[in-house]
C-alpha cells in the first residue's frame, strides 16, 4: 500500500497527505453517520492544479476517489472508499471574482455557501439556494449534489443558479461547462454536472448567478388543529395564484422538540403550523399581502402571527429551522428522509406515514418543505437498541416506495447517495438506469468517481449508530 | 410543390420509423430551419405526436406531447391563470415544445425566474436504438439520478428525441407595464441594466435596442401596484416614457417572434452574451449595414440578425475572436414542417431528407470541443443515428 502511495508523496507535502489512522477517522463518515469507512488516504489540495494531478494519479492508477467538501451529506454521499482517497477541498475556498455589475460570482468548490451570500451582500445581492447548512456546506457539495432550501419553488435548486462550471473529470480531462452569459448554446453540460454526486469528477470553479436581495418579507406562522387543515391552507394559498418565496409546515411532534429546544413561541396545541413567506418590493408585497391575509382567513385555522420585524421574522425561522436538532433530543439517533409527493397527495403521504408509525411502533416527526410536496420525516429510534436501525431503514425504505408509488421522487435535495441507491432502479426502469451508467461510464470508464453511490451494489459500509452530525451536536449547524 | 414529412401518430410508429432509417433528425414545425439541414439525414415531424397528456394547475405542472405547438399549450395553461415564465420564441410561427427545448432558447422574460432549462423537469425520449428513456420527473422538486432534461436543453436533436415532457409553470402575472427609456450611448444602458437588475424592483424583463440606444424595462405583477412601481423607474429615467398596451405588446411580440429587425429575410443567430463582452462587440457589429442586434434578458442574449447568410462567416470570425459562439435559429426561409420543392430530396427508399444544396452554417464562432462531449455522445447515440456533433 505504501508503495501505491509513493506517487502522491510527489504531489502533496506530507502534512496533506493523511495516511495515519487517527487523521482519517475524522473523515469516516458524513451527515449520515450511519455508514462509516476509513479511506486509505486524505490528501487536502491547495490549488486546482494539486486536484487535477490526483485525479490523474487516480486515473492512472485505478484507485477509486471521494471528493469532500465539508462532509454534511444526509445520503452517504461523501462517505469514503475503503480502497481509495479522499480529496478534502475545503482549502480551495477564494472567491475568485465577484462582479456585481454583471451579477456573478465566480468560486472555488471549498467556498461556504453562506460566503457566497456574504460576500454579495454590500451589493445589496444575494446567492439564492440556502440550504439548512449553509453555514457550513461547500459549494462543490452543493453543484453535486443540486441542493436545496427553503425557497426552491420560487427560485429552484442550486442548478438553477450555477451557469458555469470548469471540472477534472475522472479520466483527468479538464473541461470548461458554461461560462459568464446565463445562456448557452449546445447540450446543458454545466445542468448535467450539477447533481451529479460526485460520479464524473471534481468541480475546480464555479460560476454562481446571484439576485437582488428582496426588498422585503412577510413572514406568518400560523397554527391548525390538524395536519390535514394546514395541508389545505397550502393548496389554497398555491390555488389563489400567489408565489410564496416559502411555504413550510411542521407537526406536533416537530412543533414540541422546536418549542423545548430554542422556546420558539409557536401557538400552543397546534397540531400542525405554517409558515408562509411573501417577498419583494413593498408596492407588491402590501397587495399580496391582502391577498394571503383572504386566503388564511378561510382556512380553518385558530392562531396566526405575523412577523412584526427581522429579529421576529428570524424568530419564527428559529423554531422551523431547529427542528431537525431539536428532534435529535427526543431521541437518540434519527433518520432523515426526503422523498417528494405530488403537492395534492400531501395529506394522503402524511397518513401513510402516521400508518407505518403505528405499525414499526416508531416515532416520526414530519417537517416539509409544503410548497414544493418535499417531506422530511424524522424516524426516531435508539441505536443501541438491537435492531433497531435496521428497522429504521425498513421505515425509510417504505417511504421511498410510499413517494415513487404516488408518482414523486426518493430525494428531493438530500440525494441519493449510498443511502437510497437501492431505490433508483424502483423509481426509474432498466433502460433508463442503464442510460445512466453508460453516460457515468462517458465520464468516468472505469468507475472510480466516488464508486458504490447512486447505483446499486452490494458493497455496503459498516453500520454503526446514528445520531447528530458532529457539527450539530457542536452546535455550529442546524438542519431544515 | 412542397413534400411531406413522415409525421408518425403513435410512439410505436415513431420507434418503428427510427429503426428503419440509418441516420435520423427530429423536427417539428421546422420553425428554427438551420437546425434541421442535415442532408445525410432522414427527417421525421414530431408535430403529429401533440397535446396535453397531463395538466395539474394545482401541482404546477404539466405533461404534454413534445411535438404540442407552445401556443396551444400556453393558451391551456392561460385559461388557469398560469404560464411558462420564460417567454418561448416562435410561438405564433409554430413552435413545438420538443424544438423549443432542444434548440435551447428563452425569450425575454427568461430575466426574472430563469429559461426552459429552469422550468424543464422531466422527459422521456427515444434513442437511437429506438428504446425509450426517462429523465427526471413529474414533481417540482427532484434529485434523484442525472439530470437528463436539463441536458436535452440545447441538444439540437442530436442525443435523442423528445417524446413526452413535462414543465413547471408559475401562476401568471395579472399585467404588464413596459417603460421606454433613451440612452445617449451604449455604456450608459449597460450601467442602467446593471443598476436595475441589481435593484428592489424585481422586474420582469430588461432588453436594449443599440441601433435606438433604447432600453425597455417591463415590470409584471397586480394590475393595482405596477404604476407604483412604475413612478421609481420615473424618477429614475426621468426622459422615459410608458408604452401603451399594443405598443409594448408589438415590441416584445416582435422579439419572441424574431421580427424585430427591418431586414426581410433576416438570418437570426443567438449570442450568449454579458454586459461587458456586449461592450467589445458593438462598435463592430452595429458599424457593418448588414448587421443589427437586439440585446436580450438583461444582457444576457444578443439576437444578432444578418441581412444575407453570406455575412455569417463576418459574424463568425468576430464572434470567434471575443470567444463567443453563435446559433444561427433562422434563416429567413418560412417555417413549415414540410419540405419547400428547392430543398426536398428523396433517397432510393423513398426518405425524405435535405438536398446538400441548402445545407447551411448553424453553428458559427467559438464552439469548444472536448472529448468529454464526444464520449457522451457516444454513450447517448452508440449507433450514430442523429447527426455528429
Ligand atoms: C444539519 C444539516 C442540514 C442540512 N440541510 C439541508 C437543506 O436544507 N437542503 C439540502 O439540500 N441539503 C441539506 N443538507 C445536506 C448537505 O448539507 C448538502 O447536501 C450539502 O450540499 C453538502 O455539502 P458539503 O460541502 O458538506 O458536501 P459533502 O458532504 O462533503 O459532499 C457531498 C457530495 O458532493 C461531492 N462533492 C463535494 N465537493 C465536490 C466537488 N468539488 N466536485 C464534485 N463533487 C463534490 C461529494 O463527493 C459528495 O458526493 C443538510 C445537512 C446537514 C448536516
Amino acid at each position: 500500500m505504501a508503495d501505491l502511495l509513493e506517487g502522491l508523496e510527489s504531489i502533496f507535502p506530507s502534512d496533506r497527505l493523511l495516511c495515519d489512522p487517527a487523521y482519517l477517522a475524522a473523515f469516516e463518515s458524513d451527515g449520515l453517520t450511519a455508514f462509516r469507512t476509513k479511506p486509505l488516504a486524505v490528501v487536502i489540495p491547495e490549488t486546482e492544479e494539486e486536484v487535477i494531478a490526483a485525479v490523474a494519479w487516480c486515473h492512472q492508477n485505478q484507485v477509486p476517489f471521494v471528493a469532500r467538501g465539508s462532509g454534511t451529506s444526509l445520503s452517504g454521499g461523501s462517505l469514503p472508499v475503503a480502497n481509495g482517497i479522499v480529496i478534502a477541498l475545503n482549502r480551495l475556498n477564494r472567491i475568485l471574482k465577484l462582479d456585481p455589475h454583471e451579477r456573478i460570482a465566480v468560486v472555488q468548490p471549498g467556498v461556504v455557501n453562506q460566503h457566497v451570500t456574504n460576500a454579495a451582500a454590500p451589493h445589496g445581492l444575494y446567492y439564492a439556494p440556502d440550504p439548512s447548512s449553509q453555514s457550513i456546506c461547500t459549494i462543490g457539495g452543493n453543484v453535486a449534489f443540486n441542493s436545496g432550501g427553503a425557497h426552491c419553488l420560487k427560485y429552484g435548486m442550486t442548478s438553477n443558479h450555477v451557469i458555469g462550471c470548469k471540472a477534472v473529470l475522472a479520466t483527468g480531462e479538464v473541461v470548461e461547462m458554461g461560462g459568464p452569459s446565463l445562456e448557452s448554446v449546445g447540450p446543458d453540460f454545466t445542468g448535467l454536472f450539477c447533481g451529479s454526486e460526485g460520479l464524473f469528477g471534481v468541480a475546480l470553479e464555479v460560476t454562481l448567478r446571484l439576485l437582488p436581495k428582496p426588498e422585503q418579507f412577510h413572514t406568518v406562522l400560523v397554527g391548525y388543529r390538524s395536519l390535514q387543515a394546514a395541508g389545505d391552507a397550502v393548496s389554497a394559498v398555491i390555488d389563489s395564484g400567489l408565489l410564496p418565496g416559502a411555504l413550510e409546515i411542521m407537526d406536533a411532534l416537530s412543533i414540541e422538540a422546536a418549542e423545548a429546544a430554542v422556546a420558539c413561541g409557536y401557538p400552543e396545541g397546534a397540531a400542525a403550523v405554517l409558515i408562509v413567506e411573501l417577498e419583494g418590493p413593498r408596492e407588491r408585497l402590501a397587495h399580496e399581502i391582502q391577498c394571503l391575509e383572504a386566503v388564511l382567513a378561510k382556512t380553518d385555522s385558530f392562531a396566526q402571527r405575523v412577523a412584526v420585524d427581522d429579529a421576529d421574522r428570524l424568530s419564527i425561522w428559529r423554531g422551523r429551522k431547529s427542528a431537525f436538532s431539536a428532534v435529535g433530543r427526543l431521541s437518540p439517533d434519527f433518520l432523515v428522509q426526503d422523498g417528494v409527493v405530488p403537492r395534492k397527495r400531501l395529506g394522503e403521504a402524511l397518513v401513510r406515514i402516521e400508518q407505518l408509525a403505528e405499525r414499526s411502533g416508531m416515532r416520526i416527526a414530519n417537517v416539509f418543505h409544503a410548497g414544493d410536496g418535499n417531506l422530511h420525516p424524522l424516524i426516531m429510534f435508539d441505536g443501541k437498541e438491537e435492531g433497531a436501525l435496521h428497522r429504521a431503514e425498513q421505515v425509510a425504505g417504505e417511504l421511498s416506495r410510499i413517494c415513487i408509488e404516488m408518482g414523486g421522487s426518493i430525494t428531493g435535495e438530500h440525494g441519493v447517495g449510498m443511502e437510497k441507491r437501492d431505490f433508483m432502479p424502483e423509481m426509474y426502469d432498466p433502460l433508463s438506469m442503464e442510460m445512466m451508467a453508460q453516460v457515468r461510464s462517458a465520464m468516468d470508464p472505469n468507475w472510480i468517481a466516488n464508486p458504490g453511490k447512486m447505483f446499486p451494489g452490494n458493497d455496503a459500509p459498516a453500520l454503526s449508530t446514528v445520531g447528530l452530525h458532529p457539527l450539530e451536536k457542536a452546535g455550529v449547524i442546524s438542519r431544515e | 410543390m412542397s413534400k411531406e414529412l413522415p409525421k408518425p401518430t403513435t410512439v410505436e410508429d415513431l420507434t418503428e420509423w427510427v429503426k428503419c432509417n440509418d441516420k435520423v433528425l427530429p423536427v417539428g414545425n421546422r420553425t428554427k430551419a438551420p437546425l434541421t439541414r442535415d442532408p445525410d439525414c432522414s427527417l421525421v415531424s414530431l408535430s403529429d405526436l401533440s397535446g396535453m397528456i397531463e395538466y395539474e394547475p394545482s401541482e404546477f405542472t404539466f405533461t404534454a406531447w413534445a411535438g404540442s405547438r407552445v401556443s396551444e399549450i400556453e393558451g391551456e395553461l392561460n385559461q388557469r391563470g398560469q404560464y411558462l415564465p420564460f417567454d418561448p420564441v416562435l410561438l405564433h410561427a409554430g413552435a413545438t415544445l420538443g424544438g423549443t427545448i432542444a434548440s435551447g432558447l428563452s425569450g425575454p422574460g427568461r430575466f426574472r425566474f430563469g429559461g426552459v432549462r429552469d422550468f424543464l423537469i422531466g422527459i422521456q425520449w427515444l434513442d437511437g436504438q429506438g428504446r425509450l428513456i426517462r429523465g427526471g420527473g413529474k414533481v417540482v422538486k427532484n434529485a434523484a439520478g442525472f439530470d437528463f432534461p436539463k441536458f436535452m436543453v440545447g441538444s439540437l436533436g442530436r442525443y435523442g428525441i423528445l417524446v413526452e415532457v413535462t414543465f413547471k409553470v408559475f401562476p401568471k402575472p395579472m399585467g404588464t407595464l413596459t417603460w421606454g427609456v433613451p440612452f445617449s450611448d451604449h455604456a450608459a444602458a449597460m450601467n442602467a441594466i446593471a443598476d436595475i437588475a441589481s435593484s428592489r424592483l424585481e422586474v420582469d424583463a430588461l432588453d436594449y435596442r443599440p441601433d435606438r440606444c433604447q432600453l425597455a424595462i417591463r415590470l409584471a405583477g397586480p394590475s393595482e401596484v405596477l404604476p407604483d412601481l412604475l413612478g421609481e423607474l420615473r424618477d429614475r429615467y426621468p426622459d422615459g416614457q410608458r408604452w401603451d398596451e399594443s405598443e409594448a405588446h408589438a415590441y416584445w411580440n416582435a422579439v419572441k417572434e424574431f421580427q424585430w429587425s427591418d431586414f426581410k429575410k433576416p438570418t437570426m443567430v443567438k449570442v450568449p452574451m454579458n454586459l461587458s463582452s456586449f461592450l467589445k462587440l458593438e462598435g463592430e457589429l452595429l458599424d457593418n449595414a448588414a448587421c443589427r442586434v437586439h440585446l436580450s434578458v438583461g444582457g444576457n442574449i444578443a439576437w444578432v440578425a444578418v441581412d444575407h447568410a453570406s455575412d455569417l462567416d463576418w459574424l463568425s470570425d468576430l464572434l470567434l475572436a471575443q470567444g463567443l459562439s453563435g446559433l444561427v435559429v433562422s434563416s429567413g426561409l418560412a417555417g413549415s414542417s414540410d419540405l419547400g420543392r428547392d430543398e426536398v430530396v428523396s433517397d432510393q427508399d423513398g426518405h425524405l431528407g435535405v438536398s446538400s444544396g441548402v445545407v447551411e452554417q448553424w453553428r458559427i464562432g467559438h464552439w469548444p470541443r472536448s472529448q468529454m462531449q464526444q464520449a457522451v455522445k457516444a454513450a447517448m447515440d452508440p449507433l450514430s443515428k442523429f447527426p455528429g456533433v
